[in-house]
């Protein structure tokens, strides 16, 4: 039984190592160099980092309140709540993108467009859509993360006088840090890889609201596959590059 | 004084009913009761972590059954102990002092200095002993001066030798600084060493409370006497003002107590009721007794008629064919 579990997750190994290392069939290190160098590359580098590290900032802002909530408080329509975490995905991508769009031309969609702000076509769209698919994942992994904190540290906290601010910041974030840091680095690898809302609501206008996953999408149109291939590297790059330091930041005494 | 009257807690389909229970100052009182009895839910809800349905909690003459837990001046120590694992021992102590921008004064090193934890202050609770931790848990919660602790088996993790240490310390420290405190424990060694009154809690009731010597000797009703692990509990009627018929004996027996007369009652026959001899009349019955030898005593068995004996004798307590009773250590329990 043993061995063929092993070889069951060794599947994973082989899926997306493999699929990884597939890319490299056409990796030419000369059209890397290119890419890294193209205005127009770095433009999307620039633009992805900056819209997803917004995007996860906001998204965590509301999930350390909303999944404390969850984790601990009992209030009516919780499990609606919870139940509607799972929205962005169930729904596909391009589906939420599209009803985003609808909204935005609903009167309260349109009111906010011409008095607040226009997200269509827009820097902001690029945020708003990342919002939207990673916000229901992050307040997930924050109540997880809280979850495991055993409620009595909370109680003991109080019972010595604690107020429930000081419970929540000197206890109960302190103990739940490995998971909070690992629901940051998840939703802002979520929200760098964002496609499908992204092009629904912001387009893929060059130098405009080309993302990394947009301009691999443009690219890979125009048959271009060594500039697909190199923005893929530098994507998976940022990814695993963001997993790594989580794990660094853990070992190094943040748990 | 802390006092509890008529509190009524539901959680689920679990309630604790009319609990009634004051606490004199500086007293330890012990809540036994089987698990699921509801003793942590009673803990919850003296903490305020679970809200009473009905029913007060007074403190010093002062309602705080709503009060906030951290207003409650009340110290805790669960049975997990949950040392905060991020911060060191003097951390976890001070902690309470801290949230509360107070400094820590003379008691802190009085506390560390006899619970003889001063060596481990920079240490993290996970590289502590069983036996540290529960110092330090304890420390923790003493150290900002609550009106009323709340244990909730703390010690039940530890091996007898700790145990023994760790109540000397608590009985120690309750003595020395007066500390006014509720435990639960199933452990009855505990109860008896640690508290001078316990309460008995079955199915969300109280359903015994006085002096802890004379709750253990005089349980009131069936329920109790079995929790407390007494044996030799039969059903009886009184055929006269005192003696009592016991059906599964099928013969009578004179008690001490005046009875009425066709009336139900439940008799206890302790131990040391039961008188060996070789005698054989009136009074006494024939047994054939069957002896198992454990370590530091002897279990006799025996049965008369239908009634099944279990006695607990000294190594050197003779053991003969015939059995009578001392009426004297008869006790009689409500059903």
């Amino acid at each position: 039984m043993k061995k063929s579990f092993i070889v069951a997750a060794f599947f994973v190994l082989l899926l997306y190592g493999g699929l990884i290392v597939s890319v490299f069939y056409f990796f030419d290190a000369g059209s890397f160099k290119e890419a890294i160098g193209s205005g127009r590359v770095m433009f999307s580098v620039k633009l992805s980092l900056m819209t997803a590290t917004i995007a996860t900032v906001l998204a965590l802002l509301l999930a350390l309140p909303a999944g404390y909530a969850l984790s601990r408080y009992s209030f009516r329509f919780k499990e609606l709540i919870n139940t509607l975490l799972e929205f962005p995905m169930v729904v596909s991508p391009a589906a939420l993108g599209a009803i985003i769009l609808i909204f935005f031309n609903n009167p309260l969609g349109e009111w906010i467009s011409s008095n607040v702000y226009g997200f269509i076509f827009s820097f902001g769209g690029i945020v708003l859509a990342q919002f939207v698919t990673v916000f229901g994942v992050s307040v997930r992994f924050v109540k997880a993360a809280f979850d495991e904190v055993d409620a009595d540290f909370e109680t003991i906290a109080k019972t010595l006088g604690a107020t429930p601010w000081q419970s929540f910041f000197k206890v109960s974030l302190p103990l739940a840090k490995s998971g909070i840091i690992g629901a940051v680095v998840l939703t802002w690898a979520k929200a760098l890889g964002e496609f499908g809302a992204t092009l629904m609501i912001a387009g893929t206008m060059a130098f405009k609201t080309e993302t990394l996953p947009i301009a691999i999408f443009m690219h890979l149109q125009m048959a271009d596959i060594k500039t697909t291939v190199s923005l893929i590297l530098i994507l998976i790059s940022f990814g695993l590059g963001a997993l790594f330091v989580a794990r660094q930041l853990l070992q190094r005494g943040f748990k | 004084m802390i006092k509890l009257e008529n509190l009524n807690v539901k959680l689920g389909k679990f309630a604790l009913k009319d609990i009634n229970l004051s606490i004199k100052e500086g007293e330890l009182h012990a809540i036994l009761g089987p698990s699921g009895a509801g003793k942590s839910t009673l803990i919850n809800a003296i903490l305020g972590v679970v809200k009473p349905q009905s029913g007060k909690i007074l403190v010093e003459g002062k309602e705080c059954t709503n009060m906030p837990i951290e207003k409650r001046s009340f110290g805790y120590v669960p049975q997990n102990l949950a040392l905060f694992p991020h911060l060191s021992v003097k951390e976890n102590i001070l902690f309470g002092l801290k949230a509360k921008g107070v400094k820590p004064d003379l008691l802190f090193d009085k506390l560390v200095e006899k619970a003889g934890i001063k060596e481990l202050l920079e240490r993290k609770p996970q590289s502590l002993s069983g036996g540290q931790k529960q110092r330090v848990a304890l420390i923790r919660a003493l150290v900002v001066k609550p009106k009323l602790l709340l244990l909730d088996e703390p010690f039940s993790a530890l091996d007898v030798s700790l145990k023994r240490q760790m109540w000397e310390l608590l009985l120690g420290l309750q003595k020395e600084f007066n500390i006014t405190a509720l435990f639960i424990t199933h452990d009855l060694d505990e109860a008896r060493f640690l508290s001078k009154r316990a309460s008995v809690l079955i199915d969300g009731k109280i359903v015994q409370n006085g002096n802890t010597k004379e709750l253990f000797e005089k349980p009131k009703s069936v329920k109790v006497a079995n929790y407390l692990g007494y044996k030799n509990i039969f059903k009886a009627r009184a055929d006269s003002k005192n003696s009592l018929y016991i059906e599964r004996m099928r013969a009578s027996v004179e008690v001490a107590q005046e009875l009425i007369p066709q009336k139900e009652y439940n008799i206890l026959i302790r131990h040391n009721a039961v008188i060996f001899t070789n005698e054989e009349n009136k009074e006494t019955f024939r047994v054939e007794p069957e002896i198992f030898e454990l370590n530091s005593y002897n279990l006799v068995t025996f049965k008369i008629a239908d009634a099944k004996f279990e006695i607990i004798a000294d190594k050197q307590r003779k053991v003969t064919n015939y059995v009578t009773f001392k009426r004297e250590a008869f006790w009689l329990l409500e059903s």
